[in-house]
């Protein structure tokens, strides 16, 4: 199990030191064009998307992380059970280093002036003052919704890898076609908005608008969601299998 | 010594009588140490536990002796017990079966010696 | 100790890989795995290493279930035709991970072997031709140190000259560390005099499966005129046989009685390759 944390950590460390590498240099950039950038913001602030753009950052991570592994898993001796518990524990640890970096540069931002970040300003309304509370409160959001993102495209390609060519494609255009024209259609046409209003009803409870822009509800709905993410992948990676050679 | 899988005897008896040869041309003489079973397995890629097989026929048949701990050494004595034993065995192993083809080409008791008598002559 | 196989069976859609195969693998020995093309060879070792799961049955390792196990998995090494390595790893690393996943793994016995076989270490996985695959297989294969190896095909795309230095280095490291080698290959005649026990599978069942020596002893074949041989191989357990105009060879299986052959037979041995046809034709 040791071995194997230290084979997951080690495949996300590379793309994850890119990364850093390339928000560095924005960051770098834009700090030394702040003049710049605070004269085209008409109200003085600029949102920074960099909890976005780590959140887009893992799921992508999420989606590379599951064959390699785990072909590399099998060729060594290794369960799935193992390779699904370590790369839990790698991502954890990786989401939590991630946190830690995002928030200290959306602390080190605040106090230079120039940078807002994206999550603070959605949940202004709760934490109107700027405290270890909020800091905190920042730091597990960052950690739950990247972790969530991540799972979401562990799940995704774990569903790709057990499905067979044929499903594979009906899914790659069908789920689209769905949400894009089938859904709207049915929608407009027969439920009189109420689908998507429904839908929106969902997303401001679980986001927390409803009850005031409270950020302990979608800590909770990352929860609930991640783990109903990291329990289907399970159920997917358990019966697996390689595909050639047999 | 050569080892054929191919070959009309079984691989650990080719072990055997290979040493038997080499005990014969005094390539291996006596009271001097063999190549070990290992040594023999890895020579001609085959099993260790068939080489052994082969090498402890030769200990039965008091041709050789284990020392422990050291290795195979062959017997004092060796060469003269496997002179007189395959002296017994010249008998089937060739006189009859020449004696077999000499009947199938037609050839008569007097040819044969004859033709012995020529083999020496070269 | 030993691998136990019971009443594994494996379909891929409509065509049946494994029937009700059952198998015990003991400890310390070295076993051809023999079959040919589509036999169930690969899919009976997946099966062995959990890479695939059986349809039924079941597979012990040392008394435990190997499905879902690491520590059952972690005593067996196999190397499959196509190895399950990162394309864009290097050579190196899957030695260094190679010894992080196996603790007894000897890097330096692996460090040796790279030497002698000339395998690049700085190479990416999927930069090696076939024959280099096969050798960084092999190297794996022979410093895992795990009581279990089994070899899908080891000597793929080797030159003569590799490969009789991996049979030579298998020997010698079997000498010294037993294990036990499963080997499963299409070249007989180079591995018959290795090989101590043989294990035939036809069409996803086991028809064989015994020593070597004994299985080439239970065989013969008798040729020579042909109605003399129909006549000697009317009462017999006929295998196989070949015709050339007035001449037969008959493939037999059962123990010879030297004194009811007639004069003008002959009477040779069997050796695994043309038993193999013979039982697998």
């Amino acid at each position: 199990m040791k071995s194997a944390m230290i084979y997951q950590i080690s495949e996300m460390k590379k793309p994850l030191l890119i990364y850093y590498a390339i928000i560095f240099f924005l960051l770098l950039a834009s700090f030394l064009t702040t003049e710049v950038f605070l004269h085209i913001s008409a109200n003085g602030t600029t949102i920074n998307g960099i909890e976005i753009s780590s959140m887009i950052f893992i799921f992508v991570c999420g989606l590379n992380s599951f064959k390699e592994p785990f072909r590399m898993f099998l060729q060594n001796g290794l369960s799935r059970k193992t390779l699904f518990l370590s790369y839990l524990c790698s991502l954890l640890s990786v989401t939590g280093v991630m946190a830690i970096i995002d928030t200290s540069i959306g602390a080190i931002g605040r106090s230079l002036g120039s940078y807002q970040s994206a999550f603070h300003e959605f949940y202004r309304q709760y934490f109107p003052a700027v405290g270890p509370g909020q800091v905190f409160v920042g730091f597990a959001l960052s950690l739950l919704l990247y972790t969530t993102s991540a799972l979401t495209g562990y799940f995704i390609t774990s569903l790709y890898y057990r499905m067979s060519k044929g499903l594979k494609l009906l899914v790659s255009i069908g789920v689209p076609v769905l949400l894009i024209i089938v859904l709207p259609i049915v929608d407009m046409g027969y439920a009189n908005g109420a689908i998507s209003r429904g839908l929106g009803e969902i997303f401001l409870l679980a986001s927390g608008v409803k009850a005031g822009y409270n950020p302990l509800y979608p800590l909770g709905s990352c929860i609930i969601l991640s783990s109903v993410l990291a329990g289907l992948t399970y159920l997917l990676q358990r019966r697996a299998v390689i595909k050639e050679q047999v | 010594m050569l080892i054929n899988t191919e070959d009309q005897r079984p691989i650990f008896i080719q072990i055997a009588e290979g040493i038997e040869d080499a005990i014969l041309t005094g390539a291996y003489p006596e009271e001097s140490q063999i190549p070990s079973t290992t040594e023999i397995s890895i020579r001609y890629n085959i099993n260790p536990a068939t080489a052994l097989k082969g090498v402890n026929i030769l200990v039965d048949s008091g041709i050789m002796y284990k020392k422990r701990g050291v290795g195979m050494f062959v017997m004092a004595g060796a060469r003269e017990k496997l002179q007189q034993k395959r002296r017994n065995q010249f008998f089937e192993n060739y006189i009859v079966k020449l004696i077999a083809e000499a009947e199938r080409l037609g050839i008569s008791p007097r040819e044969i010696i004859m033709m012995i008598e020529r083999g020496y002559e070269r | 100790m030993s691998i136990e196989i019971t009443g594994v069976s494996k379909s891929f859609g409509p065509v049946a890989a494994l029937k009700d195969v059952s198998l015990s693998i003991a400890e310390g020995k070295i076993y051809g795995l023999l079959g040919r093309n589509g036999a169930g060879k690969s899919t009976l070792l997946n099966i062995i290493t959990n890479r695939l799961f059986a349809d039924s049955g079941t597979v012990l390792i040392d008394g435990e279930p190997a499905a879902e196990n690491d520590r059952a998995l972690g005593k067996v090494y196999l190397m499959s035709e196509k190895h399950l390595y990162p394309e864009g790893m290097k050579v190196a690393n899957v030695l260094k991970w190679s010894r992080h996943f196996y603790p007894d793994f000897d890097m330096d016995f692996a460090l040796t072997l790279a030497e002698k076989f000339g395998l690049n270490l700085n190479k990416k996985v999927k930069a090696l031709s076939t024959g280099y695959s096969s050798i960084l297989k092999i190297i794996v294969s022979l410093s895992v140190n795990v009581p279990y190896v089994l070899l899908d095909e080891p000597v793929l795309g080797l030159d003569a000259n590799h490969r009789d230095m991996f049979y030579k280095i298998l020997v010698e490291r079997y000498s010294l560390r037993p294990a036990t080698y499963v080997i499963s290959t299409h070249l007989i005649e180079e591995v018959a005099g290795i090989i101590e026990d043989v294990i035939i599978i036809k069409e996803g069942e086991i028809i064989r499966q015994e020593s070597c020596e004994g299985l080439i002893a239970q065989g013969y074949t008798v040729s020579g005129n042909r109605t003399v041989v129909d006549q000697f191989i009317a009462d017999k357990n006929v295998i196989g046989s070949d015709d050339l105009g007035g001449l037969k060879s008959a493939y037999i299986l059962g123990t010879l009685d030297r004194g009811a052959v007639p004069a003008d037979l002959e009477i040779t041995r069997l050796d695994l390759q043309k038993l193999f046809i013979q039982l697998t034709a």
